[in-house]
């Protein structure tokens, strides 16, 4: 069994903003909230580089947010990623409070950008899907995109079709995607060759997600 | 380093407040008017004033109904109990159905097993209360050790308040509830005040300066838990003390009000002022000596790019 993650080049990010509105036309969400962008601002001398840090679900092996919640909506699938059973969430809002990435958020009903519903691909439709709106929601690495592919034998993080919306829009290749279990993948090889870390190591959450750092 | 500075968390509002304060207060009450009960020798199932037994779960239920406010869909808390044996709001939500109907009951077929049972309810809903934020450890103020304990203080010394407050209408127990009422008081400002003071971190620090306010500190503890102490020494000197009558129940009546409202100041400022999640830091690269660090930036305001 793959565990799906994700490694992110901050060397190569330039903050286009890519991932995260394909993420939300993709997901039907509003902008922002299940990737995003963040401006973290330029490093001292001599280096004085601007960092862009593209933040979504970390996919945790010990995911704070499935330990609190309390109707069951929020669970681990065998390949590492968390997913939401929206029909078993209430909005109660524990996860959102839980999350120390702050990856997880509460779409309300009356959140619609009409200009992202323009661009929607499928005219009609409200920016939140209907089963989303009250309820926690998050990224969960475009399962139904890479398991779309995996049936259709592609190999998600190679073949675009079959590989989060993100990662395949990413104009500058700083997001990756694949199998960390594999060692033979990219994403396991980026891991070994690069200085890589991960978002709030010291809690203990585990996350699948990498940065690369230098 | 830290790439993301704390920012206040938005979801929990004053609804979650209400229900703290209602459900804490409401547990706090009824252990201890069953408390002054038993002091006094008589048997807590059938000698508590009967509308005290309906007053603490009508209470908690007012609680839980403001948490329909907040939440998205209030109809799925059917699906509530599915995670007994990892989540603490499960636990909570356990322990109100037990305590609501059980109190009830109680108050229609006084017996001393209802009683026992909506006890040891009550007990747990003020445990599972302070644990759910103790279990979220994206929020320094809420993670620290000391919340649990806090929050049984809070609802014991909230529940005296309620206590001082109906108690010389019911009880002539003489100074006993007045006694009760000041312990639970100075345990509780003893506790606020070493939670304040926890070692626990620079970021658990950061988010206690705004409760180490002089203005909130002046609401919290001087108003909440000083101000009754001097009403409730007051009401002892009186003459016929706690016997609810006079000079006495004008204090213990003030008392009870000060108590309270300092019980709401203290938990709103925890959920509302104190809520800060956790600034976003990036780990040490898995081969960088601890000294060393990469050419990032120093923590800076979210500013997301457009």
């Amino acid at each position: 069994m793959a565990h799906w993650g994700m490694v992110i080049d901050l060397r190569k990010c330039i903050g286009c903003r890519a991932c995260a509105i394909v993420c939300q036309e993709t997901n039907q969400v509003p902008p922002s909230r299940w990737r995003r962008v963040v401006d973290c601002g330029i490093s001292g001398p001599p280096e004085r580089l601007r960092t862009f840090l593209p933040i979504s679900c970390m996919h945790c092996s010990e995911p704070p947010c499935l330990d609190v919640c309390p109707t069951g909506a929020t669970y681990r699938r065998p390949d590492g990623v968390v997913d939401v059973d929206h029909n078993l969430c209430l909005g109660c809002g524990y996860c959102v409070v839980a999350c120390p990435y702050l990856a997880r958020t509460i779409i309300l009903e009356d959140e619609s950008d009409p200009e992202s519903e323009a661009m929607s691909q499928e005219p009609g439709m409200t920016i939140a899907k209907l089963d989303s709106v009250g309820v926690a929601t998050k990224c969960n690495f475009c399962l139904s995109r890479v398991e779309a592919g995996l049936a259709q034998g592609l190999r998600p993080g190679l073949d675009p079709e079959a590989t989060p919306a993100c990662v395949a829009a990413c104009t500058a290749g700083a997001l990756h995607f694949g199998d960390l279990d594999d060692p033979d993948d990219a994403v396991s090889q980026l891991v070994r060759e690069n200085r890589t870390g991960r978002l709030q190591e010291e809690l203990g959450t585990d996350p699948s997600v990498h940065y690369i750092v230098e | 380093m830290e790439l993301i500075r704390p920012t206040k968390q938005e979801v929990w509002g004053w609804p979650g407040v209400v229900n703290l304060v209602l459900g804490g207060m409401s547990a706090g009450f009824y252990l201890l008017s069953s408390l002054v009960i038993v002091l006094q020798s008589g048997v807590p199932g059938l000698a508590q004033p009967a509308w005290f037994k309906l007053l603490a779960p009508a209470l908690t239920g007012l609680g839980f109904l403001a948490l329909t406010i907040e939440a998205g869909h209030p109809l799925r808390a059917r699906h509530l109990l599915r995670r007994l044996c990892r989540s603490w709001m499960s636990r909570e939500t356990l322990t109100g159905i037990i305590f609501i109907p059980v109190a009830a009951l109680d108050w229609l077929f006084p017996h001393p097993a209802l009683w026992a049972l909506a006890a040891v309810s009550a007990m747990g809903l003020m445990i599972s209360q302070g644990f759910i934020f103790h279990r979220i450890r994206a929020v320094p103020a809420w993670n620290a050790p000391l919340v649990p304990l806090l929050f049984l203080s809070s609802g014991f010394a909230t529940g005296s308040g309620l206590l001082m407050l109906v108690a010389p209408g019911e009880l002539t127990v003489g100074t006993r509830p007045v006694l009760v009422g000041l312990g639970c008081i100075a345990i509780n400002v003893a506790v606020w005040l070493l939670y304040l003071r926890w070692p626990d971190g620079v970021a658990f620090h950061k988010a206690m300066e705004v409760l180490r306010r002089p203005n909130r500190q002046a609401f919290t503890v001087g108003v909440g838990h000083l101000a009754p102490i001097l009403l409730l020494s007051l009401s002892l000197l009186t003459p016929g003390a706690g016997a609810g009558v006079g000079l006495g129940r004008v204090a213990t009546t003030l008392a009870g009000l000060s108590i309270i409202a300092g019980g709401v100041s203290l938990k709103s400022g925890l959920v509302l002022k104190a809520g800060y999640m956790r600034g976003i830091v990036l780990g040490r690269p898995k081969d960088e000596a601890p000294s060393a660090s990469p050419a990032l930036p120093a923590s800076r305001s979210p500013e997301e790019t457009y």
